[in-house]
Parts: C-alpha cells; structure tokens; sequence
C-alpha cells in the first residue's frame, strides 16, 4: 500500500495530469487515492456500480485492457481497471481538453506504471486474522456518539 | 470485502439495506443521514426513477469515531426493492460486509418479503458467500400501522438463520439505529485482520 501511495503523486506530475481529477477505488467503491476530486466516497461508489453494471450489460467477464468512457469531445470520464483481478479501478475526470485522445492515452500510460506498485496491497489483503475479539455495548454507543 | 489500514488506523466496512420495495430501506439510510452531522456527514447519493423509487442504489458514506484506536467507516447501501431491478441488488451485494433485512410488516406484505428473502439467499450464493456466515440483522417495519403481522409469524417465516431481530418505524426513526448499532458490532467482530 505505501508503494502504492507513495508514487500516486508523483507519477501524476510525470505523466503531466496535476490538472485532471483523479481516483483510485477499490471494487466495492472505498476510495483509495484521490487528486482534485471531493466526495471520493460518493464517486467511488458510482464508478464501481456503473463499471460492475456495464460489465453485467455485456454478461462476460472482462479483462484488464476493457475500458470504460462515457465522454463528449472535450470533457468526461474515463475509467481503466488497475489490476488482471479487476479488484481496483483508476479514473480520471477530465473537462475543457482539447484532445482527449492524448490525455487517455496519457493515463493509460500513468495506470500502468501504477499497477507495478500494486503487488504488496495485492498480498496485503489475504491475511485471516479476526481484529477483534470481543467488542461491547458501550463501545458500539460510543462509536455512534454524533 | 472490508478494507483495514493498520498504518492510518482506518476501518472501511460495506453494509447493505436489503429488502422488498416500499418496505423502508431508504427511509432507513436517509434517517440516519439527517441524524448525523458535523465530520459524521457526507453527502448521500440516490439514484432514483422518475417517481422516486431507487433505480440502482442509494449510498451513505458514514463516518463514525475510533474503536480501539481504530477510525471507522461505514459504507451504508440499499438495493433498488422492486422486482424488476434484480441484476442491480446481485451487484450491490458485491463486497459486502453484513446486510440488513428491512421486511414490511404489513400482512399483505408477507410473500414480498419472503420472495425478497429468498432472492436475498439465492444473490449471496451465486457470489460466493455463505448466508448462515455473513453478518445478518431483520428490522420488522412500519410496526406502527394498523395491519401487521404477529412479529412471531415474522420470526417464524423470515428468521431462517436466528438472526437478531429488531422492530421499527423508520420514518419516525424508531428502530433504525438500533439496528445499526448491532449490525456494526457483528460486521466489526467479523473484521479480518488485512493490512
């Protein structure tokens, strides 16, 4: 995961895409990684949803290099899955750009290195252990203390 | 597919409203929405139809306080509960941590939830999941009208796995976090460990 956070800013500036909104989101929506993008919660959850939709439309099971685009010529999204398992998407919103075919094939290019960082959250995620024994009442009341 | 950041101590969890149309799923989730505040409230999403029924989901992001050190977020769904929207709930249930059953109690509402229950059951093993391991709250709803079931008739019919139960009046708030808190203790005891 540091791997993968440590080089998410730095490979936007090497790709020159500082001025874009960027996310990476898990299948399930949690927002991972954001660059110019509020309510990451709220587009994670959509990006997911509208990715797993589409792929329902098509009733297969994608690969890696399906990409999704719903754009007109100078603004929109662009959504590429990070990973061969389909568990992370990176998206890029972008409006007013004269050539959106280079910008994509900019983030195409800023998705791949960043998929070579990606190994160490792969493994990360297998580990079975239970976080909590036991947890009360009054912890939960806590926990919902507005 | 709980996700745990042991080096920002940050717990995200996906919870899901599952259950048959108009029963109060987002009744549910758009109460708790307007009870939180401050850093708690995010923005709610919907999808709606023309008549506001849910199209594909209604998302809550929920920010709770720490538990043990750790920040919790809770990701709260509901699926859309008309028939027709059955490719959309088999989505929504991707990923998910523990699902609230929200059944409408009115008698003529019975074979609904039951049919809802079932898809509910059939959704989980298409994908995998063991029903009977998965975290699993049943809110008997709208407790408040005239005609309702017996709430044992409702234990007896839907309660197939003795899954805590809770009775509710979601538009007066009644109920609902109660639920919650529950379905929280359980989804957090089933946390695995992750980085």
């Amino acid at each position: 995961m540091d791997s993968l956070k440590d080089n998410f800013k730095p490979l936007i500036d090497q790709f020159k895409l500082s001025t874009q909104h960027i996310l990476v989101c898990r299948k399930d929506g949690i927002p991972l990684m954001t660059h110019n993008i509020d309510n990451s919660d709220g587009r994670g959850a959509l990006v997911a949803g509208a990715w797993q939709a589409i792929e329902a439309v098509l009733e297969s099971n994608q690969n890696r290099e399906m990409r999704l685009s719903f754009d007109s010529t100078e603004s929109g999204v662009y959504i590429l899955p990070l990973d061969e398992e389909l568990n992370f998407y990176s998206v890029m919103i972008f409006e007013n750009i004269m050539n959106p075919g280079q910008l994509k094939n900019q983030f195409r290019l800023f998705r791949d290195e960043l998929r070579t960082h990606l190994t160490v959250l792969a493994e990360d995620i297998n580990d079975n252990k239970v976080l909590f024994e036991n947890i009360t009442d009054e912890e939960i009341d806590t926990l919902f203390s507005f | 597919m709980s996700f745990i950041n042991h080096q920002k101590k940050e717990i995200n969890c996906k919870i899901v409203y599952y259950g048959p149309g108009l029963g109060g799923k987002t009744t549910n989730i758009q109460y708790v929405y307007q009870k939180t505040s401050g850093d708690s409230k995010s923005d709610i999403v919907t999808l709606n139809t023309d008549n506001e029924r849910t199209l594909f989901f209604d998302f809550l992001p929920l920010d709770l306080g720490e538990i043990r050190g750790f920040r919790t977020r809770f990701h709260l769904y509901t699926v859309p509960g008309q028939v027709f929207y059955e490719a959309s709930r088999k989505l929504i249930l991707r990923g998910v941590d523990g699902i609230i059953f929200v059944a409408d109690s009115q008698v003529e509402k019975m074979e609904a939830n039951i049919e809802s229950f079932k898809s509910l059951e059939n959704n989980l093993t298409e994908q995998g999941y063991d029903i009977e391991n998965i975290p699993l709250v049943l809110q008997w709803n709208k407790r408040d009208l005239p005609n309702t079931c017996p709430e044992e008739e409702l234990e007896r019919r839907l309660n197939k796995y003795d899954s805590p139960t809770f009775s509710s009046r979601a538009i007066t708030g009644e109920g609902v976090f109660e639920t919650l808190k529950m379905m929280s203790k359980l989804v957090l005891m089933n946390l695995k460990s992750g980085l």
